[in-house]
C-alpha cells in the first residue's frame, strides 16, 4: 500500500505544478473551443431552419402591416415601407370580428370542456370497469376514428335540421362534445394507473365519481392539460361545420368571419392577413403556454416511467 | 369481534377452470391465518372475494353472521394492504391515512386523533406532512397499514405486504408486523408466497395448490405432520429432499430399500410406522422424504443410536455452501438434488465422498400415486 502511494507520488514529481497546472489548462481550453463550436453550429442549423418553416407566418406578419398600395406592386417588399394599423382597425369594422371571436371563445371553450369530462369518464370506465362487451364497446369506439368527419356531414347536417337547431350554439357544440381520440388518450394514461389504487380507494368507501374527482383527476392534470390544448386548437380551427350550420354574424365562428373579410372587398388581402394574424394568436398563445403538458400528455404511456 | 367463514368458496373464470375450488375455512378472531402457495394458487384471489373486490362464482362468505357474498367492498369492514402500498400519490400522509374516515363523514377533531394515534403506533408521526413520493419503501409500507389501523376494521387483509421490501427490512417488518397484530388484536388475513413469513407470522396457515387447500394447521404442526407431498415440500428451508425406495417385509420391521428393488442402502423401520407399511404398501414403491437437518454424519447417528439403522449413503458432494453456524452440502440422488445441513466442522470439500445417515424418526413417507403423507396424523 505505502510502496503504491509513493510510487504514483514520484511519477508525479517528474512534472512540475506548473507544468501541471499548464498542461490542465491548455486541455480544458481545447476542449472548450470544441464543445462552443459544436453548440454554434447547431444554433445556426437550428435557427436556418425555423426561419424557412417561419417564413409564411413571418410574412403574414408583415403583410398585415402593410397598407394594400404596397402589396400590388411589382417590387420585392417583405417589408411594410410604412407601417400602419389601419388593416387591423379596418377589420374590426368591416365585419364584426369581435362577435366571431366570442363566438370562437364559446363554442372551443364549450368543446373543451365538454370532451375533457366526457372522455375522461368514459376512459375510466373502459380503464378500470369490467363489464360484459367491453373490448368491443372500446373497439367500436375506436373504429370511429377511422371515419372521416366529412362522411357523416350531410347526415348530420340533416339530422340538426330536422330539429330546427341551425345557426344555435348547441349545434356547433353538441356534436363535438366527445371524442374517440380524447378518450383513447385518457385511457392511455389511466392504464398505466396501478389498480390497487382503485381497489384501495373503493375499500375506503370511496364511490367511482368520488375516486374519478378527487384521485384519477389531480392525478392525471398533465393528460388534462395536454388534451385541453388539442382540443381547444382543433375546435378553434372548425372550419367546415360552422359555416355549414350558422348563417347569421350573430353565431358566425372567426374562421368563417375571415373569410368573409376576403369576399367583402375581394381585393384587400392585407385585410384578411390582419384578420388571420389575429385569430392565431389565442392557439399559437395556448400552444405556446400548453406545449410542455401537450408533449408530456401524448407520450405518457408510451414509455413507462 | 369478528368470524370470518368461508363455505365451498369457488372462483371460476370459465366453464372448466377453476381458480379456487371448494374452500372452506373458520377464521375466528384475533387469528393471523396466512394464505401460502406458488404463485397461481389462487390464495390472493381468495383474499380479495373476502375483501369483495371479486366475485364470489359460488359458495358462501359469512362475516360475523352475516352472509356477505353481494355486499359493496366498502360494507364488509375490511380494510386492505397491497403489495404495491396503493397510497394516493396527490396527497399528504396524514390525508392517506384520513381518507377512508372522511368518506365517512367523521367529526375532524376525531379523525386528527385516530391518525396521530396510528401515527404514534407506527412511529411515522414525523412523516405525516410528507408525500408519499417522498418516503421509502418501508415507511410507505407503515403509511399503508396505518390507512388501514386507523379504520378499525374487522379484518386486516394484506396481499404480500412485504415483497417490495429488501431482505433485512422484510425481517424487521415481520417482527412488528407480529407485535402490531398482539397490540391491536384484531384478525389477519395475510398472503404470501414466501414459506418462512408463513411459518414466522401466522397463528394458522393455509398451504394452497392449484386453487385447491391441501392443508390447514398451526406452523410447528404443518412442519412436522405434512398431508402430503406438496405440502412437505413446500413447508421448510432448504426444503424436504424426495426419493423413491421400496418397502420389504422383514416380520415387525420394515426395510425401505432406496432407489431399486436389490439396492444395498436400506433403512430399518420399526413399531406404528413399520406397520402401517407392511399392512398396506408391502413391496411397493414410495417416495421417501427426509428433511436437510434431518441427516447426520457417522458421530452424531451413533449418539443418537440410530446408525445401525440406517445404512449410510456415500455420496460425492456437488456443492458446499458454508453458512457459519452449519454448512450446506448438496449432491445427487436418483437424479435430483439432496440437501444436508451438517455441523459447521464437517470439512468434507467439492468433489470429496461422504457418508450420511437418516434419522429414522424424522423419515415422511409418501404413497406414490395420491401423494399423501402415509404417516398423517389425522386432527393432530
Amino acid at each position: 500500500m505505502s510502496q503504491t502511494a509513493s510510487m504514483t507520488l514520484k511519477r508525479k514529481g517528474a512534472m512540475t505544478q506548473e507544468e501541471l497546472l499548464e498542461l490542465k489548462q491548455k486541455m480544458s481550453a481545447k476542449a472548450l473551443t470544441k464543445r462552443r463550436t459544436k453548440t454554434g453550429l447547431r444554433i445556426a442549423a437550428n435557427v436556418a431552419v425555423a426561419l424557412v418553416v417561419l417564413l409564411p407566418l413571418l410574412y403574414a406578419l408583415s403583410i398585415a402591416f402593410m397598407p394594400s398600395s404596397e402589396l400590388f406592386t411589382t417590387e420585392m417588399n417583405l417589408l411594410p415601407k410604412s407601417p400602419t394599423l389601419k388593416n387591423f382597425a379596418d377589420a374590426f369594422t368591416q365585419v364584426p370580428l369581435l362577435r366571431f371571436i366570442v363566438n370562437s371563445f364559446i363554442m372551443a371553450g364549450c368543446i373543451t370542456i365538454g370532451q375533457i369530462i366526457s372522455c375522461s369518464l368514459s376512459a375510466f370506465a373502459f380503464s378500470f370497469l369490467e363489464f360484459k362487451g367491453k373490448g368491443i364497446l372500446f373497439m367500436i369506439v375506436m373504429a370511429t376514428m377511422m371515419v372521416p368527419g366529412e362522411a357523416t356531414i350531410i347526415s348530420n347536417y340533416l339530422t340538426v335540421g330536422n330539429w330546427g337547431m341551425l345557426d344555435t350554439y348547441p349545434v356547433l357544440i353538441i356534436p363535438y362534445l366527445t371524442s374517440a381520440m380524447g378518450i383513447f388518450l385518457f385511457r392511455q394514461f389511466y392504464m398505466t394507473f396501478p389498480m390497487s389504487l382503485f381497489e384501495s380507494a373503493k375499500l375506503d368507501g370511496c364511490s367511482n365519481l368520488r375516486f374519478i374527482v378527487s384521485i384519477l383527476t389531480p392525478l392525471t392534470k398533465s393528460a388534462i392539460g395536454a388534451m385541453a390544448v388539442y382540443t381547444f386548437i382543433n375546435a378553434w380551427n372548425m372550419y367546415m361545420w360552422p359555416l355549414l350550420v350558422t348563417g347569421s354574424d350573430q353565431k358566425r365562428t372567426v374562421q368563417i368571419g375571415i373569410s368573409m373579410l376576403s369576399a367583402v372587398d375581394s381585393q384587400s388581402i392585407t385585410l384578411m392577413i390582419a384578420g388571420v394574424v389575429m385569430i392565431i394568436i389565442p392557439s399559437i398563445s395556448i400552444f405556446i403556454f400548453g406545449q410542455k403538458q401537450l408533449i408530456r400528455g401524448m407520450f405518457s404511456g408510451a414509455v413507462k416511467g | 369481534m369478528s368470524e370470518i367463514t368461508l363455505k365451498n368458496i369457488c372462483k371460476q373464470y370459465d366453464d372448466e377452470h377453476y381458480a379456487v375450488k371448494d374452500f372452506n375455512l373458520d377464521i375466528h378472531d384475533k387469528e393471523f391465518v396466512i394464505f401460502v402457495g406458488p404463485s397461481g394458487c389462487g390464495k390472493s384471489t381468495t383474499l380479495r372475494m373476502i375483501a369483495g373486490l371479486e366475485d364470489i362464482s359460488d359458495g358462501e362468505l359469512w362475516i360475523d353472521d352475516e352472509l356477505c357474498n353481494y355486499l359493496e367492498p366498502r360494507d364488509r369492514g375490511m380494510s386492505m394492504v397491497f403489495q404495491n402500498y396503493a397510497l394516493y400519490p396527490n396527497m399528504t400522509v396524514y390525508d392517506n391515512m384520513a381518507y377512508a374516515l372522511k368518506i365517512r363523514k367523521m367529526p375532524k377533531a376525531e379523525i386528527d386523533e385516530k391518525v396521530h394515534q396510528a401515527a404514534k403506533t407506527l412511529e411515522i408521526e414525523h412523516l405525516l406532512k410528507r408525500r408519499p413520493g417522498a418516503l421509502s419503501g418501508g415507511q410507505k409500507q407503515r403509511v399503508a397499514i396505518g390507512s388501514a389501523i386507523v379504520r378499525k376494521p374487522k379484518a386486516f387483509l394484506m396481499d404480500e405486504p412485504l415483497s417490495n421490501l429488501d431482505a433485512k427490512l422484510r425481517a424487521q417488518m415481520r417482527i412488528e408486523l407480529s407485535k402490531l397484530h398482539r397490540e391491536l388484536g384484531t384478525t389477519i388475513i395475510y398472503v404470501t408466497h414466501d414459506q418462512t413469513e408463513a411459518m414466522t407470522l401466522g397463528t394458522r396457515i393455509v398451504v394452497m395448490k392449484d386453487g385447491i387447500v391441501q392443508q390447514v394447521a398451526e406452523p410447528q404442526k404443518l412442519y412436522n405432520n405434512p398431508a402430503n407431498l406438496f405440502v412437505a415440500g413446500f413447508v421448510g428451508s432448504p426444503s424436504m429432499n424426495f426419493c423413491d425406495c421400496y418397502v420389504e417385509r422383514e416380520g415387525d420391521r420394515c426395510t425401505l430399500r432406496l432407489g431399486s428393488r436389490d439396492s444395498e442402502r436400506k433403512i430399518y423401520l420399526d413399531g406404528v410406522k413399520a406397520g402401517m407399511l407392511n399392512m398396506f404398501h408391502a413391496d411397493e414403491q414410495v417416495t421417501l422424504g427426509i428433511r436437510p437437518e434431518d441427516i447426520y454424519e457417522y458421530e452424531e447417528a451413533a449418539a443418537g443410536g440410530f446408525e445401525k439403522n440406517t445404512i449410510g449413503m456415500v455420496k460425492k458432494v456437488e456443492t458446499r455452501e458454508m453458512l457459519g453456524a452449519e454448512v450446506a452440502l448438496y449432491f445427487e440422488e436418483q437424479g435430483s438434488t439432496f440437501g444436508a445441513r451438517l455441523k459447521p466442522e464437517n470439512n468434507t470439500q467439492v468433489g470429496e465422498e461422504v457418508a450420511l445417515y437418516f434419522d429414522p424418526d424424522k423419515i415422511y413417507v409418501f404413497d406414490k400415486i395420491t401423494e399423501e403423507n402415509i404417516f398423517y396424523k389425522e386432527g393432530m
